[in-house]
């Protein structure tokens, strides 16, 4: 099916046999002074697919993407887009990119329409080719009909669907997503995720950056798992679930009087020998060796008085796979389930 | 895209962001309303704006050997009547009246004039006798000075005629400092300097200063222009901060737009923007106060240089400071509210003693104060070429050690 393998081990030699990838990530490491944000990470991304980097905070997504859009050096590797070296060839890789930054990188002062102007003056569009793509990235974002509003009064929403329309002027090649969907409404998150697989149907090559293993599963064909700087899985989804074997997931919707008693949380876990994440209200643990490790699970949790109501087994997601690999949870518990908030 | 175009649209947009950004009134309205507070408020410390109790009584006179017959008489007489004219039509504290040389000489030594000016015909000049120290023979040597600068394209007569005050004249005890000679031709080199003695013992304060023969509205109108022109640069250079808070910037840099570029636009938003600013304070203090700006061309040179070198040192200030355009903005706020008292726009200079006026001369708001009020005065492109030439070297200067910082700075980025 493909010809990556689900090794975690870099995947330099594989890409290179691939049919010619758009964008190849070679060996990438950067340290901030003492912090090491990438260790050796690299993969390939092939036209019309769409790439997930899935990792927890501070994992180095932002930074991998920052080094692909040559706004970074790294400290050794490279990366090719189109076959331009960013480093020796950063103007000819930059035409075939377009970046969508994590933050709004945009002007709240001015219309959707007059951001994209202004950025396409930048990009060196002339002016009718402007105007037919503005045109064309007001309709794919769906803001056509705010085009002429001011950004300050957009949503949420329809803010972040500006900031992805601006990475798409001066029609990329590869288009660079970093996530483009945090804090805003599901119908939002809906449209976004719709339209970037509409974008990679027409050939672009789409690497998407997120936390949410659920975007990860529902958009893309390929996803690297990354963790403090290291690719820990990396290949076509379904090899990457397998990784987590038999292992499932206990899960405990907010356990009363558990979860805010650190000493409570502490003596649970030295008694189980097991990865327990407690986040986001939740207490979960990972039974390496699939649902016939319950019962002796379920003991423990008894003789410590965490109420059972609500207790499921769950079967394996690219979240188990992390679990299951680092121990830990793909979000901080203060991540989730947040609003309209940036 | 060319460069030079990127950095068009750079700077374009953000001179459209401080004009949204209110800038217009606060860019206007307020330095107005200073020029006019100061202004009214000031006016006694300024020798220009001298108002005697009674009016100067002023005699002009064709010099004696003009008064034969012939061409050139009648032309002396001519220029004569002009200036009597002139004199008693610019101020109501001159009343002025023609008369014979000899006449005119007499009735200052008997006090029954206080000023009298010979109009010769030899090598065009203009004598002012008057006693030593005379507040009436300052005030008018400046004023006849402005007029003859003025008018001195059109009547070539008064081209090259020069302004001669000499407080040894007939009949004068020579005092300590009696037979100064001053000497400023129309129209030309740096008259802020020559009749400087004459006005300084009006003003009291130091010689040879471009201040001491401005009147209050003047002044103001020229220092409020460049401690706002000096607000405006930077509030545009805030504008780089933002965006580099934003991620704008980083957005900007990876559609392919360098470094060099990006930042040039910034410095050429910041020159602009200090530029327009000062051309609507020429036009609207020109029209509100009647303040004379002097030579178009020399104006001209003298703000878009200014402005480079304010846009300049607001470059270094964002450099030095982290991306925050708050912190850019209250620091540059600090900093040239600092330099505009340093560098004489918010308090007068010529009541500020000698020394703070020496101490701080190489400030860039004050060389362009300096040279605003010279301009004003009648100062041509080359008089103030020194003042343009140092100015453009403190913006090369500032724009090399803010790039400099940059580079040390930015060891991650590209
Ligand atoms: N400019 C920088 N200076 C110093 N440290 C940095 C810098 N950029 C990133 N880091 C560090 O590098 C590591 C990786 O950061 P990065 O932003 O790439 O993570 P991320 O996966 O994008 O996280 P998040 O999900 O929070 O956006 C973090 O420890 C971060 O603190
Ligand atoms: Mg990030």
């Amino acid at each position: 099916m493909s010809v990556f393998s689900s090794a975690t081990a870099p995947m330099g030699a594989a890409g290179s046999r691939a049919p010619a990838p758009l964008v190849a990530v070679d060996g990438l490491r950067k340290r901030f002074g003492a912090t090491v944000a990438l260790d050796g990470v690299s993969f390939a991304v092939g036209p019309g697919e769409i790439f997930g980097l899935l990792g927890p905070n501070g994992a180095g997504k932002s930074t991998t993407l920052a080094i692909m859009a040559g706004l970074v050096r790294p400290d050794a590797g490279d990366v090719h887009v189109g076959g331009h070296s960013i480093s020796r060839e950063r103007q000819q890789a930059q035409r075939l990119l377009g970046v969508v930054p994590q933050g709004l990188a945009i002007y709240e002062e001015y219309t959707a329409w007059q951001n994209l102007n202004y950025f396409a003056a930048l990009r060196g569009i002339d002016k009718p080719r402007r105007r037919r793509q503005i045109g064309e990235i007001l309709a794919i974002t769906g803001l056509t009909e705010v085009a002429h509003r001011k950004v300050a009064g957009f949503s949420g929403g329809m803010k972040r669907r500006l900031n992805i329309g601006i990475g798409l002027l001066g029609d990329p090649k590869v288009l660079l997503l970093d996530e483009p969907t945090v804090g805003i409404d599901p119908q939002s998150r809906r449209h976004i995720l719709d339209s970037v697989r509409r974008l990679a149907q027409g050939g672009m090559a789409v690497v998407y950056t997120t936390h949410y293993m659920e975007e990860v599963e529902y958009l893309c064909s390929r996803v690297a798992i990354i963790d403090r700087g290291r690719i820990i899985a990396h290949g076509p989804i379904d090899e990457v679930r397998a990784l987590a074997g038999d292992a499932v997931v206990l899960r405990l919707p907010s356990p009363q009087g558990f979860m805010d008693d650190p000493g409570r949380l502490a003596a649970l876990r030295r008694a189980l020998p097991l990865p327990v994440e407690a986040t986001a209200g939740e207490l979960r643990v990972v039974l390496p060796e699939g649902s016939r490790q319950a019962p002796e699970v379920i003991g423990t949790l008894q003789r410590h008085g965490v109420a059972l109501d609500g207790m499921r087994l769950e079967s394996p997601n690219l979240e188990t796979v992390f679990l299951a690999l680092t121990g830990k949870a793909l979000r901080d518990g203060t991540e989730t389930g947040k609003g309209d908030v940036e | 895209m060319s460069a030079a175009r990127q950095v068009g649209a750079i700077a374009v947009h953000h001179l459209h962001r401080v004009l949204r950004g209110g800038a217009p009134v606060w860019l206007v309205v307020i330095p107005l309303a200073l020029i006019y507070v100061l202004g009214v408020t000031m006016h006694g410390f300024f020798a220009a704006e001298y108002a005697p109790p009674e009016p100067y009584r002023v005699l002009v006179a064709p010099a004696q050997g003009a008064q034969d017959a012939g061409e050139r008489a009648a032309a002396v007489a001519q220029r004569a009547v002009t200036i009597v004219e002139h004199v008693s039509h610019a101020r109501e504290y001159f009343s002025a009246s023609l008369a014979a040389a000899e006449q005119a000489r007499r009735a200052v030594l008997d006090r029954t004039a206080d000023v009298a000016v010979i109009v010769s015909d030899e090598e065009p000049q203009l004598t002012i006798v008057a006693p030593p120290e005379s507040i009436a023979a300052a005030s008018l040597a400046h004023h006849l000075r402005r007029f003859l600068a003025a008018s001195g394209s059109e009547q070539s007569g008064l081209e090259q005629s020069g302004l001669e005050q000499s407080g040894s004249e007939q009949g004068f005890p020579p005092s300590g400092a009696a037979g100064r000679e001053i000497q400023a031709a129309a129209g030309t080199a740096a008259p802020a300097g020559t009749a400087a003695p004459a006005e300084s013992m009006a003003a009291g304060a130091g010689t040879n200063t471009p201040w001491s023969g401005a009147g209050a509205f003047e002044y103001f109108s020229i220092a409020i222009t460049v401690m706002f022109m000096t607000f405006a640069a930077h509030s545009a250079m805030t504008y780089s901060a933002q965006d580099r808070k934003t991620g704008a910037y980083l957005r900007i840099r990876s559609m392919g737009v360098s470094r060099g570029t990006y930042l040039a636009g910034g410095v050429v938003s910041a020159a602009a923007i200090g530029t327009a600013f000062a051309l609507t304070m020429a036009v609207v203090t020109g029209a509100l106060f009647r303040v004379d700006w002097g030579d178009p061309v020399a104006w001209f040179l003298m703000t878009v240089t200014g402005a480079a070198s304010i846009a300049a040192l607001s470059f270094c200030i964002m450099a030095v400071l982290p991306a925050n355009p708050k912190t850019v903005e209250s620091a540059g706020g600090t900093i040239y509210t600092l330099l505009a008292f340093l560098g004489g726009s918010t308090v007068p200079l010529n009541i500020m003693p000698d020394w703070f006026a020496r101490l701080f001369a190489w400030l860039p708001n004050r060389r362009m104060l300096d040279a605003f009020l010279a301009i004003a005065q009648g100062a041509s492109v080359q008089a103030v070429s020194g003042d343009l030439a140092a100015l453009a070297g403190i913006a090369a200067a500032l724009l090399a050690a803010g790039w400099a910082v940059l580079a040390v700075a930015r060891k991650e980025g590209v």
